[in-house]
């Protein structure tokens, strides 16, 4: 591992073995069910998939990290806690979870097993994570990214745990956790359920002039024919205002903070994250490499900026942004 | 006018000519299936409640189309007529036959190419992604599609590297988009 820990996302066993044969130090994934926050049709994996995914990934080297990390449903707890007792029983390196009861759980269950704070607790104040520290004993904490660079490197110089920040991927831009936007529209969130935009709300119509997506019966963009279009989501959707059709709250772009690695490494933060368990292997063993010969390009002194431009392609709306890291708004 | 009506006869010539072929087309892509769901088990019970559930994949420079239906265990491919009648498929999937092949075996990003404008996609979008992920988890090789099995493994790199090439020359404007 070089000084910055590469973590990847798994969305399938075959997911996962091409991360890690690309050069994650890390991967992430979830189980079949609504305990995740990527709880789409055929993805994730089983108990027996899991299990033979952490002798797979120790075998190479490399950690497994299992995301529980969506809220527990009054009512519907069992299932969270079976993912709990299924991720331990794996031998998962460590639980990625947002909700207390979740981490109360974890923490019941196992004194042994690391503790990763979910992005979607949206944990972005030295106080928000010494909570966390000394209640359930995080040992890292994953920062919203809706965070600056600058916020980060002063939260690191108070925080008691390591800090994850998210490098590449799908950019949402309200706090994690927080977002009630696809749940407004189609009735489930990231949060609760584990989709945003869940699929079977989502259609696209092409027509001679472009593409239009909707969810939920309700047009969110039209993307001219030839351009590349955005995720169906409603904090990427165009709007029409006094007369004229934009983005109200961000454009479809993702994130690529490859040219902040060095910084984001001399702030201090541990590793750093690709988003994405959704994609597919192509996409994860192309942003795994481009990002392994970044990170290694980094501890041998050099510059990152040749792997800079390897990823547009793969990119949302085919554009890259570095998000909120060097935002100037508030 | 006219033109507009040879352009469909020839259309339809090659059509009938290709669904003379059918009988070896869909034993050798049965056989693909078959081989599959052998390497990779569990990877068609990912489609959960779409198993069962016929798919058209829909190549749009060939003359015809595929129907997939994928169970747990096992599978079939059928070769069909290409018709603008709803056919009760849960959901159609079309788009130049090299994008789809890459897609197929996982070497190309299916949100990128779909994005980009190079799929699309009608029906049920959840069946679509379940699909998706099925064949992710299968593992399929190039070869495994285009050849049978004891050519596969000597095969799948250059059958990988023309499909690679053809969609790079695509993108980099070697080859008009969308040429026949």
């Amino acid at each position: 591992m070089g000084s910055i820990e590469l973590v990847c996302p798994a969305g399938s066993p075959a997911m996962l073995e091409a991360a890690i044969e690309a050069g994650a130090d890390s991967v992430y994934c979830g189980l079949r069910d609504e305990t995740n926050a990527r709880n789409f049709p055929g993805l994730n994996f089983d108990a027996t998939e899991l299990t033979r995914a952490v002798d797979f990934a120790h075998r190479k080297g490399s950690n497994v990290l299992v995301a529980i990390n969506t809220f527990a449903r009054a009512g519907g707890e069992d299932r969270w806690r079976a993912s709990v007792k299924t991720a331990i029983n794996a031998g998962a390196d460590a639980i990625i979870a947002a909700d207390l009861a979740v981490l109360a759980h974890v923490r019941q269950l196992s004194s042994a097993v690391r503790l990763h704070l979910s992005v979607q607790a949206a944990a972005n104040t030295p106080e928000a994570i010494r909570f966390y520290v000394e209640t359930f004993g995080v040992r890292r904490v994953v920062v919203p990214r809706v965070m600056s660079a600058a916020e980060i490197a002063d939260l690191i110089k108070e925080s008691s745990a390591e800090i994850e920040a998210f490098v590449f991927g799908g950019l949402c831009v309200m706090t994690e956790g927080r977002c009630a936007l696809s749940s407004y529209v189609s009735g489930q969130s990231p949060n609760l359920s584990g989709v945003c935009s869940p699929p079977e709300a989502v259609s696209f119509e092409r027509t001679s002039e472009g593409m239009i997506s909707r969810l939920a019966g309700l047009a969110l963009d039209k993307t001219p024919t030839g351009a590349t279009a955005g995720y169906p989501t409603l904090c990427k959707g165009r709007f029409a205002t006094d007369g004229d059709a934009t983005y109200l709250f961000e454009e479809p772009t993702s994130l690529n903070a490859m040219g902040l690695l060095a910084s984001l490494r001399d702030a201090g933060v541990k590793a750093v994250k690709i988003e994405g368990r959704q994609r597919g292997k192509a996409y994860v063993a192309r942003v795994t490499r481009a990002f392994r010969k970044a990170i290694d390009a980094l501890d041998r002194g050099e510059s990152t900026a040749p792997y800079e431009h390897m990823l547009t392609d793969l990119a949302e709306g085919g554009r890259e942004t570095e998000g909120a890291y060097n935002k100037r708004w508030r | 006018m006219m033109h507009f009506s040879e352009e469909r006869l020839s259309a339809r010539i090659l059509t009938d000519l290709a669904l003379v072929l059918r009988p070896p087309m869909e034993m050798m892509l049965n056989l693909a299936v078959k081989r599959a769901w052998r390497r990779s088990a569990n990877a068609f019970g990912r489609l959960g409640r779409f198993q069962g559930r016929p798919y058209l994949i829909d190549p749009e420079d060939l003359p015809v189309a595929f129907e997939l239906t994928l169970f747990e265990d096992g599978g079939g491919v059928k070769v069909v007529r290409r018709t603008r009648r709803p056919m009760g498929y849960v959901a159609e999937i079309s788009g130049e036959l090299m994008d789809l092949l890459a897609l197929f075996d996982g070497s190309a990003d299916a949100d990128a190419t779909f994005f980009a404008g190079g799929l699309t996609v009608r029906g049920d979008t959840g069946a679509v992604l379940a699909l998706h992920n099925a064949l992710e988890a299968a593992n399929l090789r190039l070869a495994d599609l285009l050849v049978p099995a004891a050519l596969a493994p000597s095969l799948d790199p250059v059958l990988q590297r023309v499909v690679d090439w053809r969609r790079a020359t695509r993108r980099t404007g070697g080859m008009p988009h969308g040429v026949h």
